[in-house]
């Protein structure tokens, strides 16, 4: 699969490492050139230095190819721009998207090419799913 | 109208001096403190200090009950953010958003923002032309730059000086407005002649614009 891969923190790099481990064409995009020292030694994608937010970054980074984009920046506001960007400017197929603010969840509900994920919600869930479970042995 | 303002600076105040004396409610929205507070004693307003990307603060400032949300900030994510927040979970019915990147426009209005103010594209347009030629002056735009009233003085050696206005070859689409000579204003006919030092005041598609300048103004 050819993924691109919106932002290059914690989440961003450790998904490009493994994705791209795992066989797949990967690209980061990043603003901060700095960050791309997160990325593993073996990571073996490409990595573009820009705002994702200018259609033209997006065009180097080939994105109207790609199967799969991931936005995992840590600011929701740009993360909902880029997704649109992505769904509208570009068709991409499939989007998935890191949320911060549970608040903003809401915002994706009639987006059905964009899939979102909540650091948050996430980590309740999986607290939860183990309270309950240890609480049946 | 009920209308929420989010943003600072010199367009926030002399904008909201402007609505509210027309009759407006206004509330702003600023998250600097400093100015937040300087808007509240300046202006007859309710002033919210804030990040209105946050739902809780879109709320303290009464966007449910808001007719119109006006978002000027610096960034587009921001400006798209809110309005798109204001919409879907206000139920606010008109949005405005100024968008500072011109390859946005379409995509917010595609993301149902009914009102766009690509403010690079309308500030260039202008400096450009007045660059161009001194001897036009842009009145006014419509529709974001889509229809420009401006005016053009006829020069000497132009193609319409000394000629009838129907003797002029013009684009159809290019509608003369009014001819101002001698700060007297006359509404042109087919019969009206064209002099030398006249301002033509013309209405026409900006893409159209040059032609019409080439006309009364001459070539360089």
């Amino acid at each position: 699969m050819f993924i691109v891969i919106i932002g290059c923190g914690r989440t961003g790099s450790l998904l490009a490492g493994n994705l791209s481990r795992s066989g797949h064409e990967v690209v980061v995009i990043e603003h901060d050139p700095e960050s791309f020292a997160l990325l593993p030694v073996d990571f073996s994608g490409f990595q573009i230095e820009g705002d994702a937010a200018e259609n033209d970054i997006l065009k180097e980074g080939k994105i109207e190819s790609a199967d799969l984009v991931i936005i995992s920046t840590g600011n929701d506001q740009i993360n909902y721009l880029v997704s649109q960007m992505a769904k509208l400017n570009f068709d991409v197929p499939r989007i998935m998207v890191r949320t911060i603010d549970p608040a903003v969840e809401k915002m994706y509900e009639k987006d059905e090419r964009v899939e979102i994920f909540s650091q948050i919600s996430l980590l309740a869930e999986n607290m939860i799913n183990k309270i309950e479970r240890e609480g049946m042995r | 109208m009920d209308i929420i303002l989010v943003g600072g600076g010199k367009l926030i105040y002399h904008l909201a001096k402007k609505l509210i004396s027309k009759g407006h409610f206004l509330t702003i929205i600023n998250r600097d403190r400093k100015q937040a507070e300087d808007l509240s004693r300046e202006i007859n307003a309710t002033v919210v200090f804030g990040d209105a990307t946050n739902q809780s603060v879109l709320e303290d400032a009464g966007a449910y009950k808001a007719d119109n949300l006006v978002a000027l900030t610096q960034k587009d994510h921001n400006n798209l953010f809110i309005c798109k927040m204001a919409m879907d979970y206000f139920g606010v019915e008109r949005t405005t958003a100024l968008v500072n990147n011109p390859e946005n426009e379409e995509l917010f209005s595609t993301l149902g923002i009914t009102g766009i103010f690509n403010i690079t594209d309308l500030v260039s347009s202008i400096i450009e032309q007045s660059v161009v030629a001194d001897d036009v002056s842009n009145l006014t735009m419509i529709e974001e730059g889509k229809l420009s009233i401006f005016q053009v003085e006829v020069s000497p050696d132009s193609e319409a000086c000394g000629k009838e206005i129907k003797e002029i070859d013009l684009p159809l689409t290019i509608v003369l407005g009014g001819i101002v000579r001698n700060g007297d204003i006359t509404i042109p006919r087919g019969g009206s002649k064209v002099q030398a030092g006249d301002k033509i005041v013309i209405i026409s598609l900006p893409e159209e614009q040059a032609e019409a300048i080439k006309v009364f103004g001459g070539e360089e």
